[in-house]
C-alpha cells in the first residue's frame, strides 16, 4: 500500500510505528526494543524485521545509532523522529475517534 | 559460543556486504539474545534469509525508496533489459516453433494468424532498434568509464561474454553444416544426437545472451549518466517494455488464432485433423514470455515511479 506521509508511517502495527513508539521512551538496543514492543503491542518482531526497519528509520533520520555496548547498539529517536510520530499518532487517534463514536463506544469502554 | 555466534553470522549472508558491515555485529547479537542459546528454527533461518533477500533488493534499488530515485530509474531500465533478453530467448523458441507456418495458412481463411505473425516479427524490429538507440545514448558514458579504469571491474563478464560468443558462432557453423546433410525428418526430432547437439547449441546461444545481458548490467550500474541521459534511457526502457507486452500479445493471438484454423499445425500433425492445440512447446513459450512480461511491468513501472523524482 502507498503512503503519501513523507516519514513512511503508516498503521499503528508497522514496525516503523513501533519501534519509534518504543523509543519514544529512551534509548534502547535491538533486544530491549523487540521486548519492549511485545510487551506493549503484543507484536512480536523478529530480528529481520526489527533491524529491518531500523535500516529505514535510520535512512529516513527518524532515529540514529549510539556507541555500542559489548556489540549491542542502542538507538534513540531524533526530533523529525519525534515528529513524525507525532503526526502519525495524531492520524491513528482521530481515526479511533470517529471509529468510537461511530461505534457508539464511551469512554469507559474505550478504556 | 564462537560456533554458535558463526552459525548465526552465516545467517547474514543473503544481506548485501555493505549492510553487513554496518549493521552484521548488532544484528547477531540480537539474535543471541533472542534465542538464548536455542539453536535457530528452519522457519527461523527461513525469515532471516527472506529478510537479507529484501535488503539485498533494497539496496540495489529493486524495492523500496530507500535507493536514490536515479538509481531507481536505472535498475528500473536493467530490469526491462532483463526482460528484453528473456523475450528474445522466447522468441527464438517461438520462431523455430512456428517455422514453415505460413505452408499451413496459405488459404485465406487464416488472416488474423498472419497479421500477429507479421506484427511479432515487426515489434520484435522496432524492439531491437529501441534497445540499440539505448545503448548509444549510453555509449559515450560508456567510453569515458573504460578510459577512466573503469575496465578492470567490468573486464570478467566482457571476457566471458567474448569467449561464449566465438564458441556460441563456430557451434552455429557447425550445426548449420551438419543440417545440410540431414533430411526435414531427421532434423525435426529424427536423428537423437542432432537433437542433443540442438539443445547443447541452444543452452549455449542462451547462456551468450545472458552473458552480455549481464556485462552490459554490470558496466550500465557503474557508469555515470547525466539527467537528460537518464532520462532518455527511462523512456526507451518504458517503450522496451511495451513492445514485450505487444510481442506476447501478438504470439498469444497467433496461437489462438492459429488453434482455431490449423490446430494441426501446432500439434504437428497431418493437415485436416483436428487436434488439441495446447502442446506443451507452446506453453512452455507463452509462460516463459508471460514471466518476461511480468519482469518488464515491474521494471517499467519502478522507471515511472522514480522519473517524476529527478
Amino acid at each position: 500500500m502507498a503512503t503519501n506521509e513523507p516519514s513512511g508511517l503508516r498503521r499503528s502495527n508497522d514496525p516503523p510505528v513501533l519501534i519509534l513508539t518504543s523509543l519514544a521512551s529512551g534509548p534502547k538496543h535491538g533486544h530491549a526494543l523487540a521486548k519492549d514492543i511485545e510487551g506493549f503491542a503484543g507484536v512480536h518482531l523478529g530480528p529481520g524485521a526489527l533491524y529491518g526497519a531500523i535500516t529505514r528509520l535510520e535512512e529516513r533520520g527518524l532515529i540514529e545509532p549510539l556507541a555500542s555496548v559489548d556489540r549491542r547498539r542502542p538507538y534513540r529517536i531524533t526530533a523529525a523522529g519525534s515528529t513524525a510520530l507525532a503526526d502519525a499518532v495524531s492520524d491513528m487517534r482521530r481515526i479511533a475517534d470517529v471509529g468510537a463514536t461511530r461505534l457508539g463506544l464511551t469512554p469507559a469502554r474505550l478504556a | 559460543m564462537t560456533e554458535d555466534r558463526d552459525d548465526l553470522a552465516g545467517l547474514l549472508r543473503w544481506y548485501p556486504p555493505a549492510w553487513r558491515d554496518r549493521y552484521g555485529t548488532e544484528l547477531v547479537a540480537l539474535m543471541e539474545d533472542d534465542l538464548d542459546g536455542r539453536r535457530p528454527s528452519l522457519r527461523y533461518r527461513a525469515s532471516m534469509t527472506t529478510s537479507g533477500l529484501r535488503q539485498r533488493a533494497r539496496s540495489a534499488g529493486l524495492a523500496g525508496d530507500g535507493a536514490a530515485p536515479e538509481v531507481r530509474v536505472r535498475v528500473g531500465a536493467l530490469v526491462v533489459l532483463v526482460s528484453w533478453a528473456a523475450l528474445l530467448l522466447g522468441g527464438a523458441a517461438f520462431a523455430k516453433f512456428s517455422e514453415h507456418y505460413s505452408d499451413a495458412v496459405l488459404s485465406p481463411g487464416h488472416p488474423v494468424a498472419v497479421r500477429a505473425y507479421d506484427a511479432v516479427m515487426a515489434i520484435a524490429v522496432v524492439g531491437a532498434l529501441l534497445v540499440l538507440v539505448g545503448v548509444a545514448v549510453a555509449l559515450p558514458a560508456a567510453l569515458r568509464f573504460l578510459r577512466v579504469g573503469g575496465w578492470s571491474s567490468v573486464r570478467r563478464p566482457f571476457v566471458t561474454a567474448a569467449v561464449l560468443t566465438v564458441v556460441a558462432v563456430l557451434a552455429t557453423a557447425d550445426v548449420g553444416a551438419w543440417a545440410h546433410h540431414l533430411t526435414f525428418h531427421q532434423r525435426n526430432g529424427g536423428d537423437g544426437i542432432y537433437g542433443f547437439a540442438i539443445l547443447d547449441w541452444a543452452l549455449l546461444t542462451a547462456g551468450t545472451l545472458g552473458a552480455w545481458t549481464w556485462a552490459g548490467i554490470r558496466t550500465a550500474r557503474r557508469i555515470e549518466l547525466d539527467r537528460s541521459t537518464l532520462r532518455i534511457e527511462a523512456f526507451l526502457a518504458v517503450d522496451v517494455a511495451a513492445v514485450v507486452e505487444v510481442t506476447s500479445v501478438a504470439i498469444g493471438v497467433w496461437w489462438v488464432a492459429m488453434a482455431h484454423g490449423a490446430s494441426w499445425f501446432l500439434a504437428g500433425t497431418r493437415p485436416g485433423t483436428h487436434p488439441s492445440p495446447v502442446t506443451v512447446q507452446l506453453v512452455v513459450i507463452e509462460g516463459w514470455l508471460l514471466a518476461a512480461t511480468t519482469v518488464a511491468l515491474f521494471g517499467a513501472t519502478r522507471v515511472i515511479r522514480s522519473l517524476r523524482s529527478i
